[in-house]
């Protein structure tokens, strides 16, 4: 990912480094938050507050852990942060809205229906379950550093990710087959 | 093996968890297990989908967008790193963070003369604490290279002087080391001054005063970092009554290094142009001249001119007859709108935060107002 020697020389005082870093790292950084937060706006807010972040703490870094997973604890912490003061679950009105959409659905937008269905169904993910599938899926993480940026034990991990995925397919499935709950 | 028991491989299938042989179990069972074949399958096909989520990119660069923040920042260094290199690695923004911390936690709603060291809502009182803690710290690399002079021989006086210390603040110096970066030369002067003061005058005075002032100090409102306090306390209580006898003491202080002698003659001198100075803005503010623990005083009054925006997030302060803004979150100084030739006043914040204004009455009492606008920073004549 990131060149070693770019981060030593970001931690050596070189400004002209740290801004590279930066550079390279921000689409990682607000994809996270992307998905975690599931908006545009709050996406970019907790992306900036953790490139800031990364920047004021870059000296805390050590090279023994890995700088990518270093850096998503940095936004997974705040992401989660910010879920946990802002947004509650899915609201039932927000749920009742994919189905009205549903009735008047297309073929061709069939496709992009069905990933709006799963960024719905993700949503209604509790904070670290989705954590755990973002850094899952969207920064292709291993078991160890999904563990090492969510300061999680390795079997919680594991746990999270499969619960989290039979939770999105019973979910999914449900859309799928237009059912109403409740 | 069981369909319970296979459910976790098929997960762990999903991220190439699987040796070969487990993976054989897998497939021989759902080949014999329709359910299970179609949990999988569909499993799989939950998996693909997650995978094909859109990869999303900002909408425009972040860092574009944080660049002025991150111009105002310093990266923190690292515990593990020693003092000087705190030092040399925190800069302006740093201590204008200690300053408008103590702006806006603090306002004393009077001017409370005795006590002024602990009315920390004064911008100007954390410069002088800057400039005295520049005397007990260890200064390294000094951003200003006609004090560097000053500032080796007060390292050398410093190393004395901190073996006789009875001050408590000796022990936070990193705290005072980050206040160090600091603004006008007179102030470490002043500081130099103190330097000189306190060697010279050995225990008794110092001590004295130190517990005076201490004791003036813990009777006061609490404050986040005592030590810095108590030392700024002692450092400038001792000085001012003693100022007369520093020449005469320190000039015949039996100085085995040349260091402390040279950086008295570096305080004298400064001390001189010091009071000069701080005379002439005495003047400016009261007309009539002061000394310098009037001016100290004086400079008091400003504390009372900190304002804190509605929104909570920045702070505005007049300082040395220019207006200041700090971002309160981030301790920086947002907008230094330079000098003004008169007294600035009428600080007063728009509802939204977004506007400054302000009134400078100069010598003939003739007022002018000005707006400072937060978005841009201008400051424009009203």
């Amino acid at each position: 990912m990131v060149e070693p020697s770019l981060i030593r020389a970001a931690q050596s005082g070189d400004r002209d480094a740290l801004i590279t870093l930066l550079r390279e790292i921000e689409t990682h950084v607000y994809r996270t938050a992307y998905y975690i937060l599931n908006n545009e706006q709050d996406a970019m807010d907790a992306a900036q507050e953790a490139l800031i972040r990364i920047y004021t703490k870059i000296n805390s870094y050590e090279e023994k852990a890995q700088f990518k997973t270093w850096i998503q604890r940095i936004v997974t912490n705040i992401c989660i942060d910010k879920f946990r003061r802002n947004k509650p679950t899915v609201s039932v009105e927000e749920h009742d809205l994919v189905f009205q959409e549903k009735s008047n659905v297309e073929d061709e937008v069939l496709s992009t229906f069905t990933a709006q269905d799963i960024r719905q169904a993700i949503e209604m993910l509790p904070s670290h379950h989705r954590a755990v599938v973002v850094l899952r899926y969207l920064q292709d993480f291993s078991y160890n550093e999904i563990a090492d940026s969510l300061n999680l034990p390795l079997n919680t991990v594991k746990s999270y990710l499969f619960r989290a995925r039979q939770q999105l397919q019973s979910l999914l499935h449900e859309y799928q087959q237009g059912g109403v709950r409740g | 093996m069981t369909c319970q028991e296979v459910m976790a491989y098929m997960q762990r299938q999903l991220d190439h968890d699987l040796d070969d042989h487990e993976a054989e179990v897998l497939f021989e069972h759902i080949r014999h297990c329709s359910d299970c074949a179609d949990t999988f399958e569909r499993l799989k096909r939950l998996s693909l989908e997650l995978e094909s989520l859109p990869k999303v990119v900002p909408a425009f660069s972040l860092v574009d967008a944080i660049m002025p923040q991150l111009d105002q920042l310093v990266p923190e260094v690292s515990a593990a790193v020693a003092e000087p290199d705190q030092l040399a690695g925190v800069d302006q923004p740093a201590e204008p963070f200690v300053k408008s911390r103590r702006t806006s936690r603090k306002r004393e709603g009077g001017w409370l003369r005795n006590v002024s060291w602990t009315a920390f809502g004064g911008v100007v009182t954390a410069g002088i604490v800057v400039g005295l803690v520049l005397v007990f710290a260890n200064p390294v690399s000094p951003s200003k290279s006609d004090d560097s002079a000053e500032m080796k021989s007060l390292e050398m006086s410093t190393a004395a002087a901190d073996s006789t210390a009875t001050a408590t603040d000796r022990s936070s110096d990193p705290v005072y080391d980050e206040k160090v970066k600091i603004q006008s030369p007179e102030v470490s002067a002043k500081s130099v001054t103190k330097t000189d003061t306190g060697r010279s005058t050995s225990s008794n005075q110092a001590n004295a005063s130190d517990a005076v002032s201490a004791d003036t100090f813990t009777k006061d409102t609490p404050y986040e970092d005592p030590p810095v306090d108590t030392g700024v306390t002692n450092e400038y209580q001792v000085a001012p009554p003693e100022q007369d006898q520093n020449a005469d003491t320190s000039a015949s202080a039996s100085a085995s290094d040349q260091a402390p002698e040279s950086a008295d003659t570096a305080g004298s001198e400064s001390l001189k142009e010091d009071k000069d100075s701080t005379a002439l803005i005495a003047k400016d503010q009261y007309g009539e001249p002061m000394a310098i623990t009037s001016s100290g005083a004086s400079q008091d009054a400003d504390i009372s001119k900190v304002l804190v925006s509605p929104s909570g997030s920045l702070s505005a302060a007049v300082v040395d007859q220019a207006v200041f803004i700090y971002s309160v979150q981030e301790g920086t100084v947002l907008l230094d709108s330079g000098k003004f030739t008169g007294e600035i006043g009428e600080l007063q914040w728009s509802d939204d935060s977004v506007s400054l204004f302000f009134a400078v009455k100069d010598s003939e009492g003739a007022t002018a107002r000005y707006k400072v606008d937060t978005k841009d920073w201008s400051v424009t004549k009203q």
